[in-house]
């Protein structure tokens, strides 16, 4: 392989819409991946696009990374299923409508178009949920992906591009001299590229640990079910105040429930396990949230692997004492704001002008 | 006379067993080694029938010929009772609402069955 | 959710196998559970009748005799039973987690017995979907358990020794055979007749159905497969094609009963993640374990079917060991009672094995029924992924079941792929032309069975719930 402007180490959301919107500016990219490209959190997260689980400061990227997904023939060609709906965000008890109205507030100061809306109102949007609910925040920008169709989709777009994939390289070794990285994975392969881009996810500690920068990266496994197909159980996308439950329906008619409720893992080994308690937990809510739910039988769990850094705030930018090394990674709702957080990163490794001051990794060194 | 008779009751027998013993199937059920159950009422897709009580679902709608249980996702294609141990999920029918394996079911008085196209029902 | 308290042994499968090492255990005074998702003791193979069923009269069969004696063991040793329970988890350590009519409740303990036996291996053709096409091991249900007729006229297919039993069986109840399509030439039946040898007992049963079967002038197809199987007003249509000169021969009747041979359940030591390894003769995917049945994780044991095809009889010696060998590792019994035990269950379990492998080359998937699934045929029937979307996928670059799983969605329905992935298996790899184990298998997934939301939720009161940190602002 000869030539590489850039190579992106990490083939999931961030980095391989970094590398799409870079290749589209005429460099010559590839990106690396231990798997298959967005086999990670990217191709097993739930798909929700919703700002009412968004982290607030997070509002106005996640917003642009939704415009993105309700126009993936502008960028990403074809073939993933994106669906916009109303997304509803429910209120359960006297202490969630304090906690929903404070927060649906705050991120209504960030640009998020949610209100506050009666249950009768609520109600005759989405007739299925619970009539026990004190209050909901609607918003209309709401929504979701089929996250599992993200590999194939980026796959076709990249090599439209003419973005090289390597998948089942796991890197071990990053050389860097004369302006120049030398990337070689634990079989002793090489690849040369002028410049890199860390986007690997849940390993990111690890990768970075390759460059001499130590930061800490928490993984956080996270449970997701999936009901068997159902007539009509839902017609929004549905959170609630405390954030711990999302729901959706397919137009297959299976509905996934998530909430980042945690099961077991372990990045080392690959290891995971549910934690049948915390998948129980998770299910009542559901069926609190959406009571025909209770008619439908679970069909599978799965787990996902989400990275945090210690404040919770994503890494995005130059990679410090380094030339032409980049960072993208840890985003909380990173699948919405995925396709534009990589945009801009694309925009910054091109020499234009893009703040990322807010997502410098220097604040997390010591 | 004496022959339309007989042609006549026997047919009238033949009707009157439709209608409640749709379930009797005499010739089908082993009858050596086992009483059957009390006769109890279920309803199958709005259709009151008599049936055993304790009898499995899935078989008793097999042999009584409603062989047709739920409807596939793509092709549309009739589906039913198949390996009879719980594991291919073919005979699901919603009972009193919910979706269940007909073939780990056992007929109880006043069971609500619907079969057919379970999520277009 | 109710939490029992822990028990000594966990036995998940009250079949054969698991009932056995249930009783072994119980001999030393161990507290010991057995869990089976029927309302009774027995498995597929000795499978009880309804509870409703009353007994009437001196007749029976000796499958239920088997059961009863089952049954009445069990409660003589005082082994706790949890009938009709579905085991919807498997967690290390363990934690088993499990729902019935009433709810949901989770047990604990550090020795597990999974006896989850087998499932029926059916491989696809055209039209094995249609409603009236049922296993040859549920056909032996309806009769031995359910005490039906699936039909009065049944066309019985497959491969193996089943087709005989089953057949005899419904003549002797009184329904009539249309026809016997068995994919092995009468050379091979002849061959493995000679393994059968090593069980008399089964051999002299063998010969009687065979001489009814023939007295009863039941047609017999050899080398044959069914090609198709069409809805009729009046029943089913069924092709019947001769494997040699591709010949068809049609005839209606009212149901197909078709089998190819067992697979064995691999749902829960997928899901715990142990080693497996590919055995096509002991069905397919197995467990990696030793001799005493004990895997490579502490305390966990693969009896009976599930750990490899061996036979019902095979499955109460493979019990007998991995009980044993929990003794010993409990220490309640010493190394010389133990090697006196355990040598004379192996040396009877290798009589066994010889009369196994004889009967699996008859169940062994011929390679003329994977060749005749036509591109339209539907092979995962949860989802209706036919053939063609099986080699699309391959072709497009999936090189393992996870793979084509992720790209097709075979075997993301209710099912989970249990009917399905073998099929999926031979055909991506008779496509390229690798050798079958390369494709890995389905990694094993919560919930082993779909999940019922309303048991699952049970009881709660909404505060409970929410004692969950609120996600970060």
């Amino acid at each position: 392989m000869n030539n590489i402007d850039i190579a992106v180490i990490g083939g999931g959301i961030n980095g391989s819409s970094t590398a799409l919107h870079l290749a589209k500016n005429g460099l010559k990219v590839c990106v690396i991946d231990k798997d298959s490209i967005c086999r990670g959190a990217s191709g097993v997260n739930a798909g929700t696009l919703t700002m009412h689980m968004t982290r607030a400061k997070l509002i106005p990227f996640a917003k642009k990374g939704w415009e993105l997904w309700m126009n993936t023939e502008k960028w990403l060609s074809n073939n993933i299923d994106v669906k916009k709906k109303n997304g509803l965000c429910l209120a359960f008890t006297e202490e969630e409508e304090k906690l929903l109205n404070e927060r649906s507030q705050i991120r209504k100061e960030y640009g998020a178009d949610i209100n506050i809306i009666s249950k009768s109102e609520a109600l005759k949007i989405d007739p299925n949920i619970n009539n026990k609910i004190k209050c909901a925040a609607f918003c209309e920008m709401d929504g979701y992906v089929s996250a599992n169709q993200t590999g194939d989709a980026y796959t076709k777009a990249l090599k439209e591009n003419n973005v090289e994939i390597i998948e089942n390289f796991e890197v071990s070794k990053i050389n860097n001299s004369n302006n120049n990285y030398e990337i070689i994975d634990v079989h002793g392969k090489k690849i040369n590229a002028n410049k890199i881009v860390l986007a690997a996810g849940v390993y990111l500690e690890k990768i970075l640990k390759l460059v001499d920068i130590n930061i800490k990266i928490k993984c956080f496994p996270q449970q997701l079910i999936v009901t068997e197909r159902m007539p009509e159980l839902l017609k929004t996308v549905i959170t609630v105040a405390h954030g711990k439950l999302s729901l959706k329906q397919f137009e297959n008619g299976t509905v996934l429930i998530g909430g980042g409720w945690p099961g077991k893992g372990n990045i080392e080994n690959g290891y995971n396990e549910t934690i049948p308690e915390n998948l129980i937990g998770n299910m009542r809510l559901a069926c609190h949230a959406i009571p025909n739910l209770k008619n439908s039988r679970v069909s599978r769990v799965w787990l996902g692997l989400e990275a945090e850094t210690d404040d919770a705030m994503p890494i995005i930018g130059e990679l410090p004492n380094l030339k032409n090394a980049f960072i993208i990674g840890s985003i909380h709702s990173g699948y919405t704001s995925g396709p534009y957080m990589g945009k801009l990163l694309s925009e910054k490794i091109l020499g234009n002008d893009v703040d990322l001051s807010m997502f410098d990794i220097r604040r997390l060194m010591n | 006379m004496f022959f339309f008779d007989i042609i006549t009751s026997s047919l009238n027998i033949k009707i009157k067993k439709r209608w409640t013993l749709l379930h009797e199937t005499v010739n089908l059920r082993i009858h050596d080694y086992f009483e059957r159950g009390k006769k109890v009422k279920i309803i199958v897709n709005d259709d009151t029938i008599e049936a055993f009580e304790g009898e499995c679902l899935s078989v008793v709608l097999f042999i009584t010929n409603k062989k047709n249980l739920r409807t596939s996702p793509k092709l549309k294609e009739n589906r039913g009772m198949f390996c009879m141990m719980g594991s291919c999920q073919e005979c699901v029918v919603l009972l009193d609402g919910k979706k269940v394996t007909s073939c780990n079911i056992f007929i109880k008085d006043g069971m609500e069955i619907k079969t057919g196209n379970l999520n277009e029902l | 959710m109710s939490y029992k308290k822990e028990y000594d042994v966990i036995i998940i499968g009250a079949g054969p196998s698991g009932v056995k090492s249930a009783l072994t255990c119980s001999k030393k005074g161990l507290k010991v559970l057995i869990i089976d998702s029927n309302g009774n003791s027995g498995g597929q193979i000795y499978r009880a009748p309804p509870k409703s069923y009353i007994k009437k009269s001196k007749k029976t069969l000796e499958e239920n005799l088997i059961q009863l004696k089952f049954s009445e063991d069990l409660t003589k040793n005082n082994i706790d039973t949890a009938y009709n329970h579905t085991v919807w988890q498997v967690s290390p350590g363990f934690k088993i987690d499990a729902f019935n009519e009433n709810g949901t409740i989770q047990w604990n303990t550090k020795n597990l017995i999974v006896a989850t036996g087998t499932y029926e291996k059916i491989i696809p053709f055209d039209g094995w979907t249609t409603p009236g096409v049922i296993g040859l091991a549920a056909c032996t249900i309806l009769l031995k358990a359910h005490q039906t007729i699936p039909g009065n006229k049944i066309v019985l297919a497959g491969n193996g020794p089943l087709l005989i039993s089953v057949a005899y069986y419904i003549l002797k109840f009184g329904g009539k055979v249309d026809a016997i399509v068995d994919t092995s030439s009468k050379f091979e039946w002849i061959k493995s007749m000679i393994s059968l040898i090593f069980n008399p007992k089964n051999f002299i049963q063998g010969i009687s159905w065979l001489l009814k079967i023939i007295f009863s002038r039941v047609p017999i197809y050899s080398n044959s497969l069914i090609n198709k199987v069409s809805k009729k007003e009046n029943g089913i249509s069924v092709e019947i094609q001769n494997i040699k000169n591709k010949q068809i021969k049609e005839l209606t009747t009212e149901v197909l009963a078709v089998g190819h041979g067992l697979t064995p359940s691999t749902d829960i030591s997928r899901l715990l993640k142990i080693d497996h390894s590919y055995d096509d003769l002991k069905g397919g995917w197995i467990p990696k374990l030793d001799k005493y049945f004990k895997s490579s994780m502490k305390g966990l044991y693969i009896v009976g079917d599930g750990s490899g095809i061996s036979g019902a009889i095979a499955a109460e010696e493979k019990g007998e060991l991995a009980a044993y060998s929990i003794l010993k590792d409990l220490k309640l019994i010493g190394e010389i009672e133990f090697e006196n035990n355990t040598s004379k269950v192996i040396k009877k379990l290798k009589r066994y094995e010889i009369f196994a492998k004889g009967i699996a080359k008859l169940n062994a998937t011929p390679q003329s029924l994977i060749e005749n699934i036509s591109n339209n045929t539907v092979i995962c029937r949860c989802e209706d992924i036919t053939k063609k979307d099986i080699i699309h996928a391959v072709e497009n670059g999936a090189r393992n079941l996870n793979q084509i799983k992720s790209w097709t969605r075979f075997g993301m329905g209710p099912c989970q792929g249990r009917t399905c992935q073998y099929s999926v298996a031979k055909i991506a790899s008779e496509h390229l032309r690798c050798n079958i184990k390369d494709l890995s298998y389905l990694t094993g997934r919560t919930p082993l069975r779909p999940f019922p939301l309303d048991k699952a939720i049970g009881d709660y009161e909404y505060e409970e719930i929410t004692k969950v940190e609120a996600a970060p602002l």
